[in-house]
């Protein structure tokens, strides 16, 4: 009888651990598969797979994980809306903050790639002021000077690229070059408020300024028609026709030659970046999202 | 000794009972990852995952359950073809789900905005007990064609408190929907500068092209008058042009006052079916 309890004892006993040793390995397995999709670059099956892991995974051992590399796929797939609610929820199972700081990193590349400027430079003052991503203060600096050059602010790119200290840090090489980059964009752009002001003084000047010599010639030619007429009414005693032709013709071309001039120069800067992002895109070997 | 050899074998079976295949190949894990999500709102992995269920052939869940699943997910995709197909299995189907997938089906068709083909199965469906429920949506699709024909007709058929006052509700306000004839709006623009804007409610851009055409006319004619043939045409072809685009404007004023009107009153009809989850009872697939 003693020995039948025994027995039953260590029969039960090891069941409940095989049990849960099986579904420990099923849960392993069916990470690395979901895994292995993903690296396959199959996103939507990636997905599914995760969903069924964190489905099945009742202990919550793989919620971070799975979370973040759904949220990534979502990203890779263009569904933003969709890898945000995912970085979110992987945030939440974060154990440490390395992890939490992964989350934030991999949802600042999604922000540049999806061009959301503003949820991007939030993310990079909450990742550059949170005390305990102290540790890992070289590499936020990169990816907010790396945010920074891809919104288009070369000299705040700079500033943090300048904060990049220590040669040990494995990203130093590729921070030189890079600020080298923001030094070239911040010399082959031109001032919007150069071009505005020059369009001020003389209508067609800063369209001249930024080489859109005809659209230039055509700005100045229609501003000046509109004021040798608006001349002629006053010159023919004839204020009324003269003040109508000034608010109701002329100042159209002129505000015109305004708004086109801050057009040509924000089309002549995006130019000068979008050479350096297609050089970051295809041939800079550094981290990039 | 006999006994623990008995012991041994039921401790090798047992040892061996859960199986090593993954979640992803067994149809017990399937189905209750299938409901998660479902009710977590993913339909497309749904229905991949159903059909790859169905293909299996190894499930004990009610054919008529994964066939109704399917339906509903393809429905919340909008690939209404497809739920038709699943849906419309029930026909010939003794099914408790019957009745719940005969009125999905309809409601596909009222979705799918498959007017003609709708009518066409209603015909049809005098002998069925959920008669009334066609013709429900039989006078939401006429709403939404904001064609009140024979609706009355259709509305004695309708019993329900809940649903004839619903649909007495929303066929009052259609027929009290305003409306702005472009026509009139053209010819108010012909006559005087901005008033049909005025009659099509924009106050606004009545008032300035009144203005704009006004002065322009006026400083042509002041200056034919006094001889300045230049400055009369210059500002006459200007004049002309914000004439002619008075009376465009305000014809497509009114075109798009009719528009946003009508839109809203469909949008109305939908949320209020929405709301009512198209009177149809909900089946809990989720806890």
């Amino acid at each position: 009888m003693k020995l039948f309890f025994v027995l039953s004892l260590i029969f039960t006993f090891h069941i409940t651990l095989k049990a849960q040793n099986n579904f420990d390995v099923k849960l392993s397995a069916q990470f690395n598969y979901a895994k292995e999709q993903f690296e396959k670059e199959e996103y939507f099956d990636a997905i599914t797979e995760f969903k069924r892991l964190i489905f099945f995974d009742a202990c919550k051992k793989f919620s971070y994980s799975a979370n973040l590399f759904i949220a990534k796929s979502y990203s890779h797939g263009g569904f933003y809306k969709l890898a945000e609610e995912y970085f979110m929820r992987a945030a939440r199972f974060s154990r440490s903050p390395r992890e939490l700081y992964e989350v934030k990193l991999e949802a600042l590349k999604m922000y540049l790639v999806s061009r959301d400027e503003s949820k991007a430079l939030n993310l990079i003052s909450e990742i550059t002021s949170r005390k305990d991503f102290l540790d890992f203060k070289n590499e936020s600096m990169y990816w907010s000077g790396m945010a920074h050059l891809f919104f288009d602010h070369a000299e705040a790119a700079k500033m943090f690229f300048n904060q990049i200290t220590t040669n040990e840090f494995e990203l130093f090489n590729y921070v030189q070059f890079l600020n080298e980059i923001c030094d070239s964009i911040s010399a082959n752009q031109k001032s919007v408020g150069t071009a505005k002001l020059l369009s001020y003084i003389l209508p067609g000047a800063g369209q001249i300024y930024l080489g859109h010599y005809f659209s230039g010639i055509l700005s100045f030619t229609w501003n000046a028609l509109s004021i040798y007429l608006a001349a002629d009414a006053f010159s023919s005693k004839r204020d009324f026709d003269g003040v109508m032709i000034m608010s109701l013709i002329w100042y159209r071309f002129y505000s015109g030659n305004i708004e086109n001039t801050e057009k040509f120069a924000e089309n002549f800067n995006s130019k000068v970046l979008n050479n350096w992002l297609n050089y970051l895109q295809f041939e800079y070997k550094g981290p990039k999202p | 000794m006999k006994f623990l050899a008995k012991l041994f074998l039921t401790f090798f079976y047992v040892n061996n009972l859960y199986p090593q295949s993954q979640f992803r190949d067994s149809s017990i894990y399937i189905y209750p990852f299938v409901k998660y999500l479902f009710c977590t709102g993913d339909y497309l992995r749904t229905s991949n995952e159903l059909q790859r269920l169905i293909e299996m052939n190894q499930t004990s869940v009610n054919e008529d359950t994964l066939n109704f699943l399917l339906g509903k997910s393809f429905q919340k995709l909008e690939q209404y073809e497809k739920s038709d197909e699943y849906f419309s299995k029930f026909y010939n189907s003794p099914s408790p789900l019957k009745g719940f997938a005969i009125r999905e089906y309809i409601k596909n068709q009222f979705l799918n905005k498959n007017d003609f083909y709708f009518y066409k199965l209603f015909s049809n469906a005098e002998n069925y007990e959920w008669m009334e429920y066609f013709y429900t949506l039989k006078i939401a699709a006429k709403l939404r064609a904001l064609s009140d024909s024979e609706i009355e007709k259709d509305l004695m058929n309708v019993r329900d408190i809940s649903r004839q006052l619903f649909l007495a509700q929303h066929i009052a306000k259609m027929r009290l929907i305003e409306k702005k004839d472009p026509v009139t709006a053209g010819i108010l623009s012909a006559i005087i500068p901005g008033s049909g804007k005025i009659y099509t409610e924009k106050y606004s851009d009545g008032i300035v092209s009144f203005l704009l055409t006004g002065i322009f006319g006026f400083l042509a004619y002041d200056n034919f008058s006094a001889g300045h043939k230049f400055r009369g045409w210059l500002f006459s072809g200007i004049g002309s042009f914000l004439y002619a685009g008075n009376i465009y404007g305000s014809i497509m004023s009114a075109k798009i006052f009719n528009s946003e009107k009508n839109d809203k009153y469909r949008n109305d009809l939908f949320d209020g079916l929405s709301k009512n989850n198209f009177f149809i009872d909900e089946i809990i697939f989720c806890p």
